[in-house]
């Protein structure tokens, strides 16, 4: 167990190196920079004081951002490693199939989160710079609920790295999020609207696929509604967790019927 | 040799330039995208456009409503300041008439769906216990959405008197109000519609400017009898032709 601990932490610290070292957050954030200052600018109609919509923008940045990042740090794991042959000194080690992918899911998650807590740090300073609240409850329920999509964007990309081919992996895990993002809620309603075996489909879809929805509470913190309550925290914060789980069991399962 | 590779490359680049400038010189009808409006947005969007100002303006009701996406929609039925807001205000089902300025917005006005496994979590995540209007200056958060609404579709004589509304009625700016109205008489300068709010924003219940109000009263009549002399008044412009009749009728002559 102590070896398992010591190989998860390696690459652990491996994988928060190298996203740091590619530059892409500071890209991230020149070009955040670049939309947020000529839009803090405008004065509609020549009147001052707007500024909800300024939070929603940069908050749809994050959720951008952190979509960008998570299935990058998730796709890159695996197909660099065969293409360069450096899978086979790293399995001869002996490190354990399980704990290579253990290890190396861990270090994309802990590499996303360590860029969602700079941009969330970010958001907070300019907001409480702004409105002299700092960190209020519905801030911090919407960070750690964005961590657990981290989570599961970072296993749902692993999985499609060792099944699909890199292009064809990343579009469609960016598809079935978004989509799920933004029309998740909906597709019950969807349903009942279509006839029997079509419905039964669209059901079935929308009891297993990933439901991101979940972790997305822009509207509370921009509109000012309050956390929600911890129960439901809890819950949610758990079906991300399984989730990320059953993928990263299926990515284990995966590695293991490849032939290497 | 050089010059021979680079022939081609120069043949191929005037045969494009003269292509484009021949394309260049087809009236609009005969090429492939006609876009009305000559500003980028017209250019990239096309008539696109409309669904993306209606998407603003249903962005700026749901910061009306404190975030929450309603039903009712008042900004974008227009409901917020039909029959002209001196009458009556808001007068979306939930706010309106002197009503309370929060009330419970229960989770069972949701539907109920034949199968959703994962209803619990949703509707505690995502559903207010209160919806809550933004009044008063706060109501500047929704005229970013309208602004960029107006520049996608600045056509939109709604969405100009939505705007115009907010500022006077809901924020109590007055000033600012008639500044819209008059960025809206520049997009649409012969709106009948427009024309009357602005007779009602200077007229202010007998007290504001009356000859400025009575000149607008007066363009808004012209402008409804030019638009009859082209095709029949709708409802709604013919209610319009009356209340600017009785404006006209109560109001001193000059």
């Amino acid at each position: 167990m102590r070896l398992f601990l010591r190989q998860v932490k390696a690459l652990v610290k491996l994988s928060l190196l190298e996203l740091w070292r590619r530059n892409d957050i500071v890209a991230l954030v020149v070009l955040a920079i670049a939309l947020l200052v000529p839009l803090s600018s405008a004065k509609p109609f020549g009147a001052a004081g707007a500024t909800r919509y300024m939070d929603e923008v940069a908050l749809l940045l994050i959720w951008a951002y952190s979509v960008f990042i998570s299935l990058g740090a998730g796709a890159r794991l695996f197909p660099g490693e065969f293409e360069s042959r450096t899978i086979y000194p790293l399995l001869a080690k002996p490190v354990s199939r399980g704990a290579l992918v253990v290890g190396k899911y861990l270090g994309a998650v802990v590499a996303s989160w360590s860029a969602l807590t700079f941009f969330y740090l970010l958001y907070a300073l300019a907001s409480g710079c702004r409105t002299g609240v700092w960190l209020p409850g519905e801030l911090l329920q919407a960070f750690v609920l964005h961590a657990a999509f981290c989570a599961v964007a970072v296993a749902t990309a692993l999985l499609g790295s060792l099944l699909l081919t890199n292009s064809a992996n990343l579009t469609l895990s960016a598809g079935l999020l978004v989509s799920m993002f933004f029309f998740g809620r909906r597709l019950p309603e969807y349903a009942d609207g279509l006839a029997a075996p079509l419905a039964w489909l669209v059901k079935g879809a929308y009891a297993v696929a990933p439901h991101v929805e979940f972790f997305d509470l822009r509207q509370r913190v921009l509109h000012g509604w309050g956390g929600i309550e911890p129960l439901v925290l809890v819950a949610a914060l758990a079906y991300g967790l399984c989730y990320s789980a059953a993928l990263v069991a299926l990515a284990r399962w995966a590695l293991g019927r490849k032939e290497l | 040799m050089a010059w021979q590779r680079a022939i081609a490359p120069a043949v191929a680049s005037g045969l494009a330039a003269a292509l484009a400038l021949t394309l260049g010189r087809l009236p609009p009808e005969r090429l492939p995208q006609r876009v009305l409006g000559e500003d980028a947005l017209a250019v990239a969007l096309g008539d696109a456009r409309q669904t993306l100002a209606r998407a603003l303006v249903h962005k700026a009701d749901s910061y009306f409503h404190g975030g929450v996406d309603t039903d009712h929609a008042c900004l974008l039925k227009g409901d917020a300041h039909e029959e002209g807001h001196e009458h009556g205000g808001c007068s979306c089902a939930c706010s309106g008439h002197g009503h309370e300025d929060a009330h419970a917005h229960h989770h069972a006005d949701a539907p109920t769906l034949s199968f959703d496994p994962w209803a619990w979590i949703n509707v505690h995540r995502a559903a207010p216990e209160i919806e809550r209007h933004l009044e008063g200056k706060k109501a500047v958060e929704l005229m970013p959405w309208l602004w960029a609404s107006l520049k996608a579709d600045p056509k939109n004589a709604d969405t100009w008197t939505t705007a115009w509304y907010i500022a006077d009625s809901v924020m109590g700016d007055k000033a600012y109000g008639l500044t819209i109205l008059d960025e809206a008489l520049r997009a649409l300068p012969d709106n009948p519609e427009i024309l009357f709010y602005r007779g009602q924003a200077l007229y202010r219940r007998g007290q504001g400017d009356l000859p400025a109000a009575r000149a607008a009263f007066e363009a808004a009549s012209a402008a409804l009898r030019r638009t009859e002399a082209q095709r029949p008044l709708t409802e709604h412009e013919h209610e319009i032709e009356r209340i600017v009749s009785d404006y006209l009728y109560n109001m001193p002559s000059p």
